[in-house]
């Protein structure tokens, strides 16, 4: 029985082996597409807060001081670029007043566009009240 | 045991696929939580995108329902806009839930398509109410209060905005300058020079004296949307305008001056006219001082009539102006086209002696003694409301719209609140609120509206479903 079953046990070792290694395979691509990925949408929720913020500022801002509202850079490589277009939609009014007082004269659609090293774009719409300007 | 020990053979195996099992187990429990990632932060970035289109939605109302023709904008809704995008199509959605005359409620809805199927939906609803009817009250002792339609007279409890004696003299007349949203109040210095005082909502009061130059012994003012003027008469007739530049009062005689001007002077503006009483004993007579042309007219009314109040209204193109007042007894009504040319209105009703009339912007309303009230409308003309549980004299009357204030500064006796009677439904019918039974209720002698009544509110709004 001994001498019957020397070598064996190795065959079956360099065996499982190769059935691990040929089940592995994929496994490990997996893993580094989803490390690839995860890491992509860690830029996407950066972006995507970056975006927040900026939006919630603008909307601020365009009550005030519609003027300078200009595209910027946020950090090292994270580029946040601000458009706007004029909407006229069916309701742009003559001189009318909000509940603070401030004239609202148009309505703006503003695109907040963030670029995380050139390679991640986010974008983020909405419509604002431009004031004054 | 003796079977382990016998059946070693493909144990190994046995263990490797026992570990690709538990690792397949691991690795789909990762693959399931790295899955689960990243569908929430697309669904962040989707919820994101659709509040921010749901937001866009309502800064768009926003600007529509402050606008004059809100109604044109209801008809045209639901309104369904696209958002540019690049890689999604992003829409919002307008929807009007609740249409009331005072509170309108809409939903805004977020939509992210992809593929004509709608992936994410984030619904926020705004609420716009209408700020009711508000004004601005003078008591007999010189205080000074806002009030509006949901002052609860029954268990009045609301601060002055003047403290009584915070001005050493009287306060005669309150205005509201609809321009620069500010308070004024005309009023003497015991007896002497007169004083302005002006506040704009919440800011502090600011005092101003005239000393001399004719600005002295105002009884009324009022205000001139116009030129952004106020006009008024002093003591001994002379016309003034004035207006605050952001600075200083400036006034300016207009170098009008009506003849045997006595105390008893109310005023109104109207088309651009300023029609103001004279009445005594001997003459009685209204003056038009047209602003334009810088003239002054004046109509004598029969000796026997004392007018006590003008008021002027316009509605669709028509246009009159009412003075109401009292002979012996009864009540005597003129009204006027334009401000020059008075008649006598005869048989219409049969009222007590009136005191004071107002233009609510849908009729007239006039009140007098034993709680008589007189409305007139365009359409309906004259008619004479139920009076018989108002009993009071009721000497001022002021409305907006649907709700009327009238008040009866004169106290039965010291220990008791002046009386005042509402109306919610343009006049018809009135609830009194007798100083004998309420008696925290102040002692009114003049209510001017404030006329930045009626605009649209933002008031509540979150998400909904």
């Amino acid at each position: 029985m001994n001498k019957q079953s020397s070598g064996f046990s190795l065959i079956e070792v360099m065996a499982a082996i190769v059935i691990l290694t040929i089940a592995f395979i994929p496994i490990i691509a997996y893993f580094t597409n989803t490390i690839g990925f995860v890491s992509q949408r860690e830029d996407l929720a950066e972006a995507n807060n970056i975006a927040v913020n900026t939006i919630e500022f603008l909307k601020k801002k365009s009550e005030t001081d519609w003027d300078n509202l200009n595209s910027y850079t946020y950090d090292n490589g994270i580029i946040v670029t601000i458009d706007y277009l004029d909407k006229n939609l069916n309701s742009v009014s003559n001189g009318a007043v909000d509940a603070e007082g401030n004239r609202i004269d148009v309505l703006a659609e503003i695109n907040v566009s963030v670029d995380i090293d050139g390679d991640s774009s986010y974008q983020l719409n909405s419509i604002v009240n431009k004031v004054g300007g | 045991m003796y079977l382990f020990r016998k059946n070693e053979s493909g144990f190994a195996l046995v263990m490797v696929f026992l570990t690709i099992v538990v690792l397949g187990i691991l690795v789909g429990a990762f693959i399931n939580s790295s899955i689960f990632n990243i569908r929430f932060t697309s669904h962040q970035e989707n919820r994101s995108k659709a509040y921010y289109a749901a937001q866009a939605g309502i800064n768009h109302l926003k600007t529509s329902i402050f606008n004059e023709d809100v109604q044109t904008f209801i008809n045209e809704l639901p309104v369904e806009e696209n958002l540019l995008n690049s890689d999604k199509s992003i829409k919002y959605k307008i929807e009007l839930l609740e249409d009331n005359p005072n509170n309108k409620k809409f939903s805004s809805k977020g939509l992210i398509v992809v593929d004509n199927k709608v992936r994410t939906t984030v619904s926020l609803f705004q609420e716009f109410t209408k700020s009711g009817a508000s004004f601005i009250a003078i008591t007999e002792d010189n205080s000074a209060y806002i009030i509006d339609e949901n002052t609860d007279w029954a268990n009045f409890n609301l601060e002055p905005v003047l403290n009584s004696g915070d001005f050493k003299g009287n306060i005669y007349a309150a205005s509201w300058d609809s321009n620069n949203k500010v308070l004024v109040l005309s009023g003497d210095q015991n007896g002497g020079n007169n004083n302005i005082f002006m506040k704009n909502l919440d800011g502090e009061w600011i005092e101003e004296h005239f000393n001399g130059g004719g600005i002295n012994h105002i009884y009324d003012m009022t205000f001139n949307q116009d030129n952004g003027k106020f006009y008024s008469v002093n003591h001994n007739g002379k016309i003034h305008e004035a207006y605050f530049d952001g600075q200083n009062w400036i006034t300016n005689a207009t170098g009008k001056k009506a003849k045997n001007f006595k105390d008893n002077v109310n005023s109104i503006i109207g088309d651009n006219k300023f029609v103001f009483l004279e009445s005594d004993s001997f003459t009685n007579k209204i003056y038009t001082y047209d602003i334009d042309e810088n003239s002054l007219s004046s109509s004598n009314l029969s000796y026997m009539d004392n007018i006590m109040d003008v008021a002027y209204g316009e509605q669709d193109g028509e246009q009159m102006f009412v003075a109401v007042g009292y002979e012996d007894n009864s009540g005597v009504i003129y009204t006027s086209e334009n401000g020059d040319y008075w008649n006598e209105v005869y048989g219409e009703v049969d009222a007590w002696e009136l005191n004071s009339v107002t233009w609510t912007g849908n009729n007239f309303i006039a009140v007098g003694d034993s709680g008589q009230v007189v409305v007139y409308d365009f359409e309906n003309g004259w008619s004479e409301p139920d009076r018989e549980h108002l009993t009071r004299s009721y000497n001022n009357v002021e409305g907006f719209e649907q709700f009327v204030i009238a008040s009866s500064p004169d106290p039965i006796s010291s220990e008791y609140g002046g009386t005042i009677m509402v109306s919610k439904d343009g006049g018809t019918n009135w609830t009194k609120y007798d100083g004998a039974d309420y008696r925290d209720i102040p002692k009114f002698k003049n209510i001017k509206k404030i006329d930045n009544s009626n605009e649209w509110l933002k008031s509540n709004w979150g998400f909904s479903n």
